[in-house]
């Protein structure tokens, strides 16, 4: 085989992470990732079957770029819902479209570590179980930095005092991210990045507008399919909270424990992260939160099953709920509307609701993030 | 007691095993009848937007049972083992029914289970819920047979008719498209009146065709779906067409369909998809069409 040149689909800043995962296991390979861009959505969308959930035309797009520039081995993965099934529709698509490549499909349990290892193994014949386990390992302490300096980014960039800051630093944190070989470079990359976050002024009022973010997890973590919501909403004096990420979804989701937090609004899990969806409002509820925001690609099984629970639980505890669907065809001015609308109703909310009792203490805890921390 | 049973989604797989296990028991079971456009509207109005027609037909069975019974019977259907799952959309039935209809009394059933055994698990635990411990095991057993009785007659049934001479056309699809005569009766009788005989995708012999899967769907993971693609890969050369019939906007049909038309496209096959504001004429132009070119094609081919 020649020199292998490896590709995966795109989910948000994710990618620094899986690059320096792949590179720690195949130093002498080469990564081909081209941006997200109108073009991928509008290929993907070309050769994807009429109603399949837009995650999939974002993938496949995601492929088809890497495989114009020569890449010849894909990465999927695959669990829960339909995704599980993703990788088996688009590599018959891929070769049905003429491109060669080897596909390496990480899905479901049908898979084992040795035989991923034999996979591995075909690619690049130098690969050692010591240094896949090294890379994947540093890879996740990647990840759980990426993703707690992101929490701290989402709850304070719209109030950041000049405007563009928090950006600035993410753009440097990602670079040096990128650079990572070691643990010990890693540990100085977060020491000197979480002091740069910190650093960066904020006018942070005492009890400022927070919304959490819930649904389906790849809408909510590619800001190229949902439209830059968050930075929307920042740009509203927001805090933004989102407990969902890869961390979660990898380390510290568990249905059982999901399901307790539904009480009464779900009995079963309701495929996916349907029933985390409503755990999460519930208790974004609870902590005295302004409101909701529900996001999903367009007919997402899951999450249209979580939605009747979830209105429930927004008509019970009298929370605001903005539920948006995204397909690949959307265009953004009619979202940007809905966003701004919903801001404005939350802040004319407060204000009533100040009125009407000067002497409220906003749920007695002033803010109350959870300063980053990932827990479900 | 009533139990009422929404005629609807599985129980055109299930209609034996569920009445019979309630009669067992000394209930009485009562079924919402055929559905109609006026229930559709009416599980419209309640459903999600975004839910498939057939949920829209599932609530729409549930609005028309709640006077009639005491409970109503709303299985949740996960699992029949590792890669036998279930559309997603069961896996939340149960909560969807309960929250969009807050005051209704529903009965619940937890199906995740390795196989037959599983299914006795689940039986024998929603028997001990309705507090008739006892019973439970023979009323399951019972149904069981009854169903299985049935469904034999069905094939048997089918493969006779696979026998005869005649135009013979497989419709592929969920049970609940294909049994459902608000769905599916347009397409029987374009197809009767142009002189083809429906065969149905679901009266095969199931376990042979969830192992042929592997041909158009391998590692599908979703019971019915690999039954539907098995059955494709069985019988598709013995019969003159296939019609593979989706409901909008089914994710599972929607991927599976997919690689169906991709790897068995060695036979005369469309795709029907039906929603809830279909119309007749179109329907039948593309049937006359596709008979056409089948009568064309078996002309050349001789």
């Amino acid at each position: 085989m020649d020199k292998p040149r490896l590709s995966f689909p795109q989910m948000g800043d994710y990618h620094v992470v899986i690059e320096n995962i792949l590179m720690a296991i195949f130093p002498n390979a080469e990564m081909v990732m081209p941006p997200l861009t109108k073009e991928t959505i509008e290929l993907g969308t070309r050769h994807s079957p009429d109603y399949v959930c837009a995650p999939f035309k974002y993938n496949l797009g995601n492929f088809i770029q890497a495989l114009e520039l020569g890449a010849n081995v894909l990465f999927q993965t695959g669990t829960g819902c339909r995704f599980g099934y993703y990788g088996a529709v688009q590599e018959q698509i891929l070769r049905d479209l003429g491109y060669d490549f080897r596909f390496i499909w990480v899905s479901r349990g049908n898979v084992t570590p040795g035989k991923i290892f034999e996979e591995f193994k075909a690619i690049d014949p130098t690969v050692t179980p010591g240094r896949a386990i090294r890379g994947g390992l540093l890879g996740l302490f990647e990840l759980l930095l990426l993703d707690n300096m992101d929490f701290y980014l989402r709850e304070h960039i719209g109030f950041e005092r000049e405007e563009g800051a928090f950006e600035r630093a993410k753009r440097n944190f990602l670079a040096d991210l990128a650079g990572v070989t070691s643990a010990k470079g890693l540990i100085s990359v977060a020491v000197k990045h979480m002091r740069a976050y910190r650093r960066i002024p904020v006018d942070m009022p005492k009890n400022p507008l927070r919304v959490g973010i819930v649904g389906e997890l790849y809408t909510l973590m590619e800001p190229f399919s949902n439209f830059d919501l968050e930075r929307a909403l920042a740009r509203h004096h927001i805090v933004v909270s989102r407990r969902m990420s890869v961390t979660f979804l990898l380390l510290t989701r568990s249905d059982r424990r999901a399901l307790r937090l539904c009480g009464k609004y779900l009995s079963y899990t309701v495929g996916a992260n349907g029933v985390d969806s409503v755990a999460q409002t519930r208790s974004y509820a609870k902590r005295g939160y302004d409101g909701v925001i529900h996001m999903k690609s367009a007919a997402c099984t899951p999450e249209v099953n979580a939605e009747p629970a979830l209105l429930r639980v927004a008509r019970d505890y009298k929370i605001p709920l903005l539920r948006l669907s995204f397909d690949a065809q959307n265009g953004d001015t009619g979202l940007q509307t809905r966003v701004e609308a919903f801001a404005d109703m939350l802040k004319m909310k407060r204000d009533e609701t100040q009125h009407a009792n000067t002497t409220q203490s906003w749920g007695g805890r002033g803010v109350d993030f959870h300063k980053g921390s990932p827990a479900g | 007691m009533t139990v009422g049973i929404p005629k609807a989604y599985l129980y055109y797989r299930y209609q034996h095993l569920w009445e019979g296990f309630f009669r067992a028991l000394d209930m009485e079971v009562v079924t919402s009848g055929e559905t109609d456009r006026e229930l559709v509207e009416q599980g419209n109005k309640v459903a999600s937007d975004e839910g498939c027609l057939p949920l829209k037909i599932y609530l729409g069975h549930v609005a028309r049972l709640r006077e009639k019974c005491d409970m109503v019977f709303v299985p949740r259907l996960k699992s029949r083992g590792k890669f036998d799952e279930y559309c997603i959309r069961f896996f939340g039935i149960t909560d969807t029914v309960q929250s969009t209809f807050p005051d209704l009394s529903v009965l619940s059933m937890n199906l995740d289970g390795e196989g037959r055994r599983g299914e006795e698990k689940a039986f024998l635990s929603l028997g001990r819920k309705l507090g008739k411990r006892r019973q439970a095991a023979d009323a399951y057993r019972a149904a069981r047979w009854t169903q299985d009785a049935e469904d034999k007659r069905a094939r048997v049934a089918q493969f006779n008719l696979m026998q005869t001479p005649g135009t013979k056309i497989l419709l592929a699809g969920q049970p609940y498209l294909l049994h459902d005569a608000y769905t599916s009766g347009p397409i029987l009788r374009t197809l009767r009146t142009l002189g083809a005989q429906p065969v149905f995708s679901d009266r095969f012999y199931r376990k042979a065709c969830r192992d042929a899967a592997q041909e158009l769907t391998p590692e599908c993971f979703w019971l019915i779906n690999k039954e539907i693609s098995g059955a494709i890969a069985r019988y598709r050369h013995e019969v003159d067409g296939v019609i593979l019939l989706s409901a909008f906007p089914c994710g599972n049909d929607a991927l599976t369909g997919e690689m169906i038309l991709r790897r068995a496209g060695d036979v005369p096959m469309i795709k029907l998809m039906l929603d809830d504001q279909q119309g007749e004429a179109g329907l039948q132009t593309r049937l006359e069409s596709f008979m056409d070119m089948m009568a064309g094609r078996r002309a050349v081919n001789g």
